[in-house]
């Protein structure tokens, strides 16, 4: 799957380099990769706890910045699906994790120099998607379906050789979370940060390669208990992810 | 600069590959777990409770009272001149023990739960003063239940063994005790069936000591009502006599066995290998008695048995001695007792001997009298003639039996029996008989005879078709209060209303309680105090078919009462059991003056569309009524039912209700601005055919409200719990719930029409600790339990219990409505000193109390 993921995204690249440069913003991101997904639940009463597990990373993000404008528009998927052995106690004994993150971000570079003359700071609305198969008797990991506002500052650096370094800091406010099959309490506070780094290097003029590492987490605390068993329980999932891939520009 | 950035970001990511813990294996914890909605924990969780009665009813001369005493017995308590009687009791399904201690009558509860009622009940005392009851079930168990002790001063508490569950109606059964307390009972199966014989020879005071049953000993008559048995005393060993009715004779049996074990193998084993004829008894006779003296060696077998126009008297003259030693064969009769007819001792004959030779005889006359004869010249077949316990009207022979203790140190007598429920004064109660000299002859004018309720309490509950009949509340200081509905008289149209409130802030203070003085039938009733600390008590009142509010201008109640009419007047229609008109009390706390807001549960009404959930506010100063509003309409007769309300100092009123029309489940209301509207209701859960028993309450930690409720079908008790701020509170989205008792309710056995013995107690501490009071029925424990979710989550099936519970599991198959347990109709409230009290209907239909943190 991975491997027809990589030749189907090269042809894409192949078919598709042409027209305006990366550089400017206008591009079609394909990644693909490896992603590690873990979570928590702590409270008073059921806890539980899902280590790191691998699996397939893949994702497509879709750039657009008007050339008279520093405003960019940045539509961005992405999914990881990792199998996780469930924890003893529950059934079923295998679990099937997953994280689908739906992001749309505008973005702009408040200065055209000096020090923060690559540094851009947007905002957007997210929605986030993370679960696991069902256990019982307790859920280790419910199906979690949030959305929200986002804040981002991203900052690129130049390298020497063509390299640049591509740093991004995002907050994830949620306004509105669900969970399924059981809940886990009431009063959702929900947070959720990504660090991400990313080294970027120029395959053509118009392709971009690039490659990093990035770490999210997202954590909900909650009021109470409802069905999940835990009392003032602390949901947190994390995702540490390894991507490839390249930016075609147009 | 380039790479070393580069070097950093590719250490960033080391780092958190190896912090990320990609050895570690998943876990979990505290995987047994249950939801619950919870803040922090509490300290208090009623882990001592302190229990007392508060209420016994008043023994009403209504002529729908439940019959006390139709099956009855009395005996001396060994070793003192106290009498005690054990008795049937209608009005709690229950066998009653009641003794007295040399000051007053105490009484306790046996046994609970039948579905007709216990008979043949009879009593005996081992020598250390430890009573043993035996009864028949009515339909196939012979039953034994042993006191834990002979003490007159404590309560104690009665072990129920099943004798036999041969699967016939068990009959004519009797007990005595020999100086060896050895233990004899004899009995029948069935009309027309076998007699048998249990023993047992040592350790009696437990009832793993008494044998299975005998094989046949011989075939009773039809419709035996007593039988006889002694004990025969050979100088060194007691050996069993038994005195049977036949269908031809009645006859007699000694077992000579040195092993008594022997005597339950077979009649060859017993003395001439057959039961021998009481000559000339005749056939199918109902009743005969022994009196052998089992204090002297090879006494005689005496004997009274109804011969079928009189009471005819046997005494043995047997070949070479008495009972132990002589030659046993036929007795022929002595004669008559003088001024007996063949309606003489038909129904009940005891007879008893206790020192001397002079014997006492305590027989039925037809259904008018209760007669005394005995001997004083000390010859078995020189009885003088009746003398008249009492004049009154008894129930047909077959359906009651009496009993006689004889005192022999004030050569005095006591009787037991029971009237009609017709028969005033002490209609259909037990009635204590006093003879005041034995020693005279029973037909002499100074024997003086005398007879007296034995007890005068009542009961709280009806037996069928019950109306949840307690509500609780407490001042602002912290005093508990109560209403309730004192159903003595066994008739939703005959209750009694009462208001109680404590007289202090100990849990060892007494109750006040005082009727309220309204003219009407009370029922379905709701307390709440105003900010001025008045109790308002809401009611429905079949009489009127209104709903009305009264109010006391002083707190304890001895101030004057005044009552309302809700305005809604159409309320023309009793409701038909599990049904009922339901009331709730609120008050609305943004008026500056005090504002009573009465919600009413319309269950049914010649129209429809008027069935359903009304509120109106009261102006007490005026009397005048806001307008009425429907919250909801159930729109079918006997729609609803279990309207419960809860307010908070912002005029928030929350309502929750049993809507038994289609939708069959609890439902809920809110009104945030002081009942001038409603919230449409919603539906909590989507369980169905749930919400008995509903109250409702608002956490004081969240605001928010929360229901809990039976499922009587599934034995669940429900947390339903409202998982938003109160705003949000009328969406079933923002709803979830918990189980407090999941499956092990023990009420399922219940029937529908009984819906409204079930009741929970929801309060919550300052906190946020829900703590949860409900019974868990005699298909389970039989216990009232006391749950909370201060861990984290409802403790299944570790439930905390309060209260006293007594031993009812051997009968939980019999009835689940069982009144000997605790917890029918709780209410609980928690009050501002933090303290819990829940009140509830327990053992004996009785009002009890159970306080917490007080």
């Amino acid at each position: 799957m991975k491997t027809l993921f990589l030749t189907t995204l090269m042809m894409f690249a192949g078919f598709s380099a042409h027209a305006q440069s990366v550089e400017e913003g206008r591009y079609v991101g394909l990644q693909s990769g490896y992603g590690m997904l873990s979570s928590s639940l702590s409270g008073s009463g059921f806890n539980s706890d899902l280590p790191d597990k691998g699996g397939l990373l893949y994702g497509i993000d879709f750039s657009y910045q008007d050339p008279d404008s520093e405003t960019q528009y940045n539509l961005k998927y992405d999914k990881t699906s990792v199998d996780q052995t469930a924890p003893t106690g529950v059934t079923p004994t295998s679990l099937s994790v997953f994280r689908e993150d739906f992001r749309f971000l505008i973005s702009i570079s408040p200065w055209d120099s000096g020090r923060f003359e690559n540094l851009r700071i947007g905002f957007g609305y997210g929605i986030l998607q993370t679960g696991a198969t069902d256990t019982s008797p307790k859920n280790v990991l419910t199906k979690q379906s949030s959305q929200g506002l986002l804040f981002n500052a991203s900052y690129k650096t130049k390298l020497k050789s063509d390299w640049s370094m591509l740093s991004e800091f995002l907050i994830y406010l949620p306004h509105q979370i669900k969970e399924s099959q059981q809940i886990t309490g009431y009063n959702p506070k929900f947070i959720g940060a990504e660090l991400k780094f990313l080294a970027e290097y120029p395959l053509s003029d118009d392709i971009v390669g690039f490659a990093g590492a990035s770490y999210r987490m997202d954590q909900v605390s909650y009021d109470g208990s409802v069905s999940r068993g835990v009392t003032g329980g602390q949901d947190t999932r994390t995702q540490l992810a390894i991507p490839v891939g390249i930016k075609i520009g147009y | 600069m380039g790479k070393s950035y580069f070097a950093y970001h590719l250490l960033f990511a080391v780092v958190l590959v190896t912090s990320s813990g990609c050895n570690k294996d998943a876990s979990v914890s505290n995987l047994s777990s249950e939801s619950s909605e919870s803040s922090s924990s509490s300290a208090n969780t009623c882990s001592s409770p302190s229990t007392s009665v508060i209420w016994r009813g008043e023994r009403s001369n209504a002529t729908t009272v439940a019959v006390r005493g139709l099956w009855s017995d009395i005996k001396i308590i060994p070793s003192t001149t106290y009498p005690a009687s054990v008795y049937t009791d209608a009005g709690c399904a229950c066998i009653r023990y009641t003794y007295w201690n040399g000051t007053d009558w105490q009484t306790e509860i046996v046994s609970a739960g039948s579905t007709t009622t216990f008979t043949h009940i009879r009593l005996a005392y081992l020598s250390t003063g430890i009573p043993v009851v035996v009864w028949s079930n009515s339909t196939t168990t012979l039953q034994l239940a042993i006191r834990n002790t002979s003490s007159v001063t404590t309560e104690g508490s009665w072990t129920i063994t099943n004798l036999d569950t041969a699967g016939t109606a068990v009959r004519a059964v009797d007990i005595k005790v020999n100086p060896s307390d050895q233990v004899a009972i004899v009995y029948a199966r069935n009309t027309a069936g076998s007699s048998h014989l249990i023993l047992c020879t040592s350790g009696c005071s437990s009832g793993a000591n008494y044998s299975s049953p005998s094989t046949t000993l011989g075939t009773v008559g039809t419709n035996p009502h007593s039988l006889g048995l002694g004990w025969c005393y050979s100088g060194t060993t007691y050996y069993p006599v038994v005195a049977l009715t036949g269908a031809a004779n009645s006859s007699f049996a000694i077992c000579r066995q040195s092993t008594l074990s022997s005597c339950l193998t077979g009649i060859a084993n017993w003395a001439g290998g057959a039961v021998q004829t009481l000559t000339g008894t005749g056939a199918n006779r109902v009743t005969v008695q022994l009196a052998v003296d089992d204090t002297t060696s090879d006494a005689p077998v005496r004997a009274i048995a109804h011969n079928g126009s009189a009471l005819s008297i046997y005494q043995s003259a047997f070949a070479g001695g008495g009972c132990a030693a002589g030659t046993v064969g036929a007795i022929a009769s002595s004669g008559t007792i003088s001024g007996t007819a063949a309606n003489s001792g038909n129904a009940f004959l005891a007879l008893e001997r206790v020192t001397g030779n002079n014997y006492h005889l305590l027989a039925n006359e037809t259904t008018t009298s209760v007669r005394y004869y005995n001997t004083t010249g000390g010859s078995f077949t020189s009885w003088n003639a009746q003398g008249t316990v009492a004049t009154a009207t008894l129930a047909a022979a077959g359906t009651t039996r009496g009993g006689l203790a004889v005192d022999a140190s004030l050569s005095q007598a006591y009787t037991t029996f029971a009237k009609t429920t017709a028969a005033a004064p002490f209609n259909g109660n037990l009635v204590f008989g006093w003879i005041e000299n034995t020693t005279v002859a029973s037909n002499s004018a100074t024997a003086e005879y005398y007879e007296t309720p034995l007890t005068i309490d009542g009961q709280l509950q009806m037996t069928a078709s019950q109306v949840p009949n307690i509500s609780v509340n407490a001042t602002s200081s912290g005093t508990p209060g109560a209403v309730f509905v004192d159903y003595s008289s066994n008739a939703a149209t005959t209750g009694i209303l009462r208001y109680g409130i404590r007289t202090g802030s100990s849990a060892s203070d007494n109750w006040n309680i005082r009727a309220v003085p309204i003219v009407g039938q009370p029922q379905a009733i709701s307390l709440v105090f105003d900010s001025n600390d008045k109790p308002w008590i809401g009611f429905y009142d079949l009489q009127s078919l209104r709903f009305r509010v009264a109010t006391n201008s002083e707190t304890d109640g001895t101030g004057i009462w005044s009552t309302y009419y809700f305005p809604f007047r159409t309320a023309v229609t009793a409701a038909t059991a599990p049904a009922y008109h339901s009331v709730a009390l609120a008050m609305d706390r943004t008026a500056t003056s005090v504002t009573p807001v009465m919600i009413v549960g319309v269950a049914n009404h010649g129209t429809v569309a008027n069935t359903g959930i009304w509120s109106a506010k009261l102006d007490p100063a005026t009397g005048n009524w806001s307008n009425v509003t429907q919250i909801e309409s159930t729109n079918l007769a006997n729609s609803n039912s279990n309207l419960t309300a809860d307010y908070d100092t912002n005029g928030n009123i929350v309502i929750a209700y049993y809507d038994r029309s289609a939708n069959n489940r609890v439902e809920y209301s809110q009104s945030t601005n002081g009942a001038a509207t409603w919230s449409t209701s919603t539906n909590v859960t989507a369980l169905t055919a749930s919400g008995m028993g509903a109250k409702i309450k608002i956490n004081p930690a969240t605001s928010r409200p929360a229901i809990t409720y039976y499922d009587r079908a599934n034995n669940r008790v429900y947390y339903s719990y409202c998982t938003s701020s109160l705003a949000s509170c009328t969406s079933l989205a923002n709803w979830s719930y918990s189980f407090v008792e999941n499956l092990t309710a023990g009420v399922s056995g219940l029937a529908a029409t009984s819906d409204g013995l079930l009741n929970t107690g929801l309060t919550f501490t300052s906190t946020g600790t829900a703590y949860v009071a409900y019974p868990i029925g005699a298909g389970n424990s039989g216990v009232l339990a006391l749950n909370n979710n201060s861990s984290g989550s409802f403790p299944l099936s570790s439930t905390l219990v309060a209260a006293k519970n007594s031993s009812t599991i051997l009968n939980s198959a019999i009835s689940a409505i069982n009144f000997a347990q605790p917890g029918w109709n709780v209410d609980s409230v928690r009050t501002s000193a933090g303290s819990l009290h829940s009140l509830f209907i327990g053992a004996g239909n009785w009002l009890y109390g159970t306080s917490c943190g007080d």
